[in-house]
């Protein structure tokens, strides 16, 4: 089955307005020769592989790790691709509409994936790879199945258009444009899956904090501005604040965050915008936050508030370009009572697989979709704010 | 009027007169004290500036400067005085600034502003053209109408040269040429509106404006020129191309710190403090700038005390050029505008559209 998208206004940025929809079994080997390709393209062109985005999303999509990806989702059921599906990624995300393409192409789907609006140079790059390799002989098929396009996101007839053949919505956003996108009716097979605004922070266990040596404490803050600093801590998965569970030690705590400040003061690439920001939050939040004790400014470029209490909705304790809140727990359990519908991703340190499992096995929790060390908070995966994706992306066909 | 300036030790016959020591004697002395007045009465600078005690601050670069964008957010009012006035900044950019003045603060405003222009044009009142819209007949009082409001009193016979469609009005504007032949005129207006109305609208065949002996004042920034890429020096050149007038002078300012504006000088286009404002340049970590280094403006002014507007962040973009040694005689720094911080690029997963 074809099908074809003849509408005004739309701009075909690589493959064809006529996409064949042929579901195939999940990890084909053409998907993965494909990103395989693409993986080995962007590692080989110096105008790509030196942006971190793209050096990683390279690292995920090579073959090895797809393979793992294969491994993991291995089933007895019966799954194939679901069909067509229409990715409306982030519009600030620019690599984001290259992994949600990915995932939905490795499940073995059609795609048809709106790209930002805005011009980022990495998606200009990378498109020029895509359809590079789209045009290989071998990849046919590909080329076929896939369409990137851009459109102005006001013009709501062509995202209804494109809704009424679809058999999957992926809505990545925040929660305005995942309903305005609801709003817009679909075909009557199609699921939609919402990825919408979420709140992220870390846990530290005290105990085996305090007793770091140098090196693997210098290492620890590193992988926290890692997370921190990707995105400008504007990313989903970017952490606010720091829960210290177990006995407070102030030293310790004091030298991670200077330790953070001199990471900053040597890798972080920020502008004057950035410094504003910060400093009117840091005023906002003495006159306003009634949940702040204090707040310690390094240098202008990195503030800690110190919180005496953690209100109801932790996710208004939110951060930009190095601003975080921080509060003292005995206990992880404690965390319990503040984690909601919104909570991402709990990033730790120092903890048990054991404790963290008991945590959410124990607690009722409504939120928290991924726990993750502390240097992983971005990792793209096939299960991702909740959802799994090789369940959601496919069918599953019962045979008996 | 009953009301004297509150500036009492400087009564001074000339505003630009006080050299560097001088100068950071009398503000550390002055911004001390408005920080205690400030402290004392608003409750919201309390919090901000010194969270429990009162601190008296040494050097003028450490004392507390408050970000612009918090007078968007909050009403910020350092009095128990009326409000007799509240100005609005034009917020090009979503929410505007809430100034409150009360009658003692609108005097001071009004007296400095008077002095300055004075000093910089004479003492008289001039027929005034006016590059814009009738302001009676708008309905809200924003920063575009305080200005003129504000300069309206160096002027008389006040015309407005666009009517209310915002076409040149040149029937107006004859009999205005008409009328004022023999003197000196003040012609005055937005930098983006003269541009659009004098330089590029103009059509010197419906009637020949010659400017040679009047001046021009302009202010309210370059954002909205910015598409054009016109320079100061271009914009000064093509009207003196087009109307032969020889003095043209940019003015900069900020509904905070109304009153003391600073003027460009006329031999060398710099903006001047004056004896009643100080600006600073701070760099990306707020450390204060070399000379002559480009960065984010802050500025000083004695003037403000029903609002603690006295030591602001701006999000504009400066540069220090010198200090105390502008070849047109004025004492105090002298320097340039590079136009606004520029506005950050959002990346991250909440997303909008």
């Amino acid at each position: 089955m074809f099908h074809k998208i003849s509408v005004k206004n739309l701009k075909i940025e690589a493959g064809l307005n006529k996409i064949l929809v042929e579901p195939d079994l999940p990890f084909s080997k053409i998907a993965i020769d494909f990103l395989d390709e693409l993986s080995i393209s962007i590692f080989k062109n110096k105008k790509l592989k030196f942006h971190p985005e793209l050096a990683s999303y390279a690292f995920w999509s090579r073959k090895g790790n797809l393979l793992n990806l294969k491994k993991r989702v291995k089933s007895n059921e019966l799954k194939i691709g679901k069909g067509f599906i229409f990715h409306l990624p982030p519009s600030n995300v620019p690599i984001n509409c290259i992994y949600s393409f990915s995932l939905g192409l490795l499940f073995g789907n059609s795609n048809i994936i709106k790209v930002p609006s805005k011009d980022f140079i990495i998606v200009k790059l990378i498109l020029i790879e895509i359809k590079k390799i789209m045009n290989a002989k071998k990849f046919r098929k590909i080329k076929v199945k896939n369409c990137f396009v851009r459109y102005d996101s006001q013009i709501k007839e062509i995202t209804q258009k494109i809704s009424e053949i679809s058999n999957v919505r992926m809505i990545w956003g925040g929660n305005d444009k995942v309903q305005d996108i609801k709003k817009i009716q679909s075909n009557h097979s199609c699921i939609d899956i919402p990825f919408y605004d979420k709140y992220s922070f870390s846990v530290i266990n005290m105990e085996v904090f305090k007793k770091l040596r140098d090196l693997e404490f210098k290492k620890l803050v590193d992988k926290f501005y890692s997370d921190a600093f990707f995105m400008d801590q504007n990313a989903c998965g970017s952490p606010h604040l720091i829960f210290w569970i177990g006995k407070r030690n102030k030293k310790k705590i004091n030298k991670f965050w200077n330790f953070l400040y001199e990471i900053i003061q040597k890798k972080y690439n920020y502008e004057n915008i950035s410094t504003i920001d910060k400093l009117v939050k840091y005023n906002e939040d003495l006159i306003d936050n009634k949940n702040i004790k204090n707040i310690n400014n390094f240098g202008n470029i990195l503030y800690v508030a110190n919180l005496v209490r953690i209100p109801k909705d932790i996710s208004k304790q939110r951060g930009r370009w190095g601003y975080f809140y921080q509060f003292n727990f005995n206990k992880l359990n404690k965390l319990k009572l503040f984690i909601n519908n919104n909570t991402q991703t709990m990033s730790y340190f120092g903890f048990d697989r054991g404790i963290l499992e008991n945590f959410i096995k124990k607690n009722n929790l409504t939120g928290i979709d991924r726990i993750v060390p502390i240097g992983k908070a971005h990792d793209i995966d096939i299960i991702w704010d909740g959802y799994d994706l090789s369940n959601l992306l496919t069918r599953t066909i019962k045979i008996e | 009027m009953k009301n004297k300036p509150i500036i009492k030790n400087i009564q001074i016959k000339n505003s630009y007169d006080m050299n560097k020591i001088k100068k950071k004697i009398f503000f550390i002395n002055e911004i001390n004290k408005l920080n205690h007045h400030h402290f004392k009465y608003c409750a919201n600078y309390r919090k901000i500036s010194f969270l429990n005690k009162f601190k008296k601050f040494n050097k003028v670069e450490n004392f507390p400067m408050l970000p612009t964008r918090l007078f968007k957010k909050y009403n910020l009012k350092s009095t128990n005085s009326n409000i007799v006035k509240v100005m609005k900044s034009s917020g090009t950019s979503g929410k505007s600034s809430k100034i409150n003045l009360d009658q003692k603060n609108a005097f001071n405003q009004t007296f400095v502003l008077k002095k300055l222009f004075q000093e910089n044009f004479g003492n008289k009142r001039f027929p005034m053209l006016i590059i814009d819209k009738n302001i009676h007949n708008k309905k809200t009082f924003d920063a575009s109408m305080a200005a003129i409001t504000g300069f309206s009193i160096f002027g008389k016979d006040h015309t407005f040269a666009l009517d209310d469609q915002g076409k040149l009005d040149y029937k107006n504007i004859e009999i205005f040429f008409n009328k004022n032949k023999y003197e000196t005129k003040f012609l005055f207006g937005f930098t983006s509106k003269v541009y659009e109305h004098l330089i590029k609208i103009f059509d010197n065949k419906k009637f020949h404006l010659n400017l040679k002996k009047d001046f021009l004042l302009h202010g309210g920034g370059w954002k909205k020129l910015e598409k054009y890429k016109i320079s100061n020096h271009d914009f000064k050149n093509l009207l003196k191309k087009k109307f032969n007038i020889r003095k043209v002078i940019n003015y900069y300012g900020m509904v905070e710190q109304a009153g003391s504006i600073f003027f460009e000088c006329e031999k060398n286009n710099y903006f001047h403090t004056s004896n009643f404002s100080e600006i600073l340049i701070r760099d990306k970590e707020l450390k204060l700038s070399k000379k002559k280094q480009e960065g984010i403006v802050q500025l000083l002014s004695i003037l403000p005390k029903s609002y603690p507007g006295h030591n602001i962040l701006t999000e504009d973009l400066g540069q220090i050029i010198g200090e105390d040694d502008c070849p047109c005689g004025k004492k105090g720094k002298y320097f340039l505008i590079k136009g606004r911080v520029k506005d950050a690029e959002l990346r991250g997963c909440s997303d909008v559209s």
